[in-house]
């Protein structure tokens, strides 16, 4: 329904809100009441921002005092707010634009705070094997037989096809002449 | 609390939502200061009996915790 002014009431918005030069893309782009100098305002900062960033004004890669990430998300003197005095800015593109380029920024310098470096989260998952390596020599004794599985498992045993394809048995071959080119270097050490 | 969302906290600076990740714990919301990149943190969202709210997370390991979460969904993007 329309009134005098040919506005739409309030449940039936349906054109873009009028903030120049930075409207928004639907009617549900603003969910809550909100003043719109106040997001305009915000805008502005954001566009400032952004300007700074491609400038080269800003660095690209903060530095973050991680003390102060722990005293300001750890629950000692956090106040529980409701999330219903978000708000929300939608398709907005400046604010998109500002959280995508803030991602991208604080990323590496994340990582590089809490000790990953550039090691890929999923290769961290697997920072064990790095400490195998051996900085100090072992002697190799005689080659220990591998014992029959112990009396009393009640699991199956396993398939061999259910492990190896037949296609694999190259692999074998591969393995027994590394076991015959290693085994003289034992006997020199032992 | 959604991406592209702007909240003011207790210390009435004004934070932009840069990511949601949902958790066992709860929804981590991490939040920037539109001011200050480098003014970052995270929040737990919980939802209580009535309303849905933000909370502060227990301690630093959790902090660790969820920066790490966020580190590695971005990775897999």
């Amino acid at each position: 329904m329309n009134n005098q002014n040919g506005i739409s009431e309030q449940n039936e918005v349906v054109t873009p809100v009028g903030v120049e030069n930075n409207s928004f893309q639907s009617s549900d782009a603003v969910t809550t009441p909100h003043d719109l100098s106040k997001i305009q305002e915000l805008v502005n900062q954001l566009e400032s921002k952004i300007q700074k960033i491609n400038n080269g004004d800003v660095e690209e890669k903060p530095s973050f005092n991680m003390e102060r990430v722990y005293q300001n998300s750890v629950q000692n003197g956090t106040m529980n707010q409701t999330v219903s005095g978000e708000m929300y800015v939608g398709k907005n593109p400046t604010l998109a634009k500002f959280v995508e380029e803030t991602r991208t920024a604080i990323l590496p310098a994340l990582k590089n705070q809490l000790g990953m470096g550039e090691v890929s989260f999923s290769d961290s998952k697997n920072q064990s094997i790095p400490s195998l390596e051996l900085t100090t020599p072992i002697s190799l004794g005689e080659p220990k037989e591998v014992s029959p599985a112990p009396v009393g498992i009640s699991s199956p045993p396993l398939k061999p096809e259910s492990i190896f394809d037949e296609d694999e048995v190259i692999g074998e071959e591969s393995v027994s002449q590394q076991a015959e080119s290693t085994y003289p270097e034992r006997s020199k050490v032992a | 609390m959604i991406n592209n969302s702007i909240k003011q906290l207790e210390n009435n600076e004004t934070y932009a939502v840069i990511d949601t990740i949902p958790d066992d714990k709860g929804t981590y919301i991490y939040l920037t200061n539109i001011k200050d990149s480098e003014d970052l943190c995270v929040r737990k969202q919980v939802k209580n009996e009535a309303e849905t709210i933000l909370v502060g997370l227990d301690d630093k390991d959790e902090v660790d915790y969820a920066l790490h979460l966020l580190i590695q969904k971005n990775l897999e993007a």
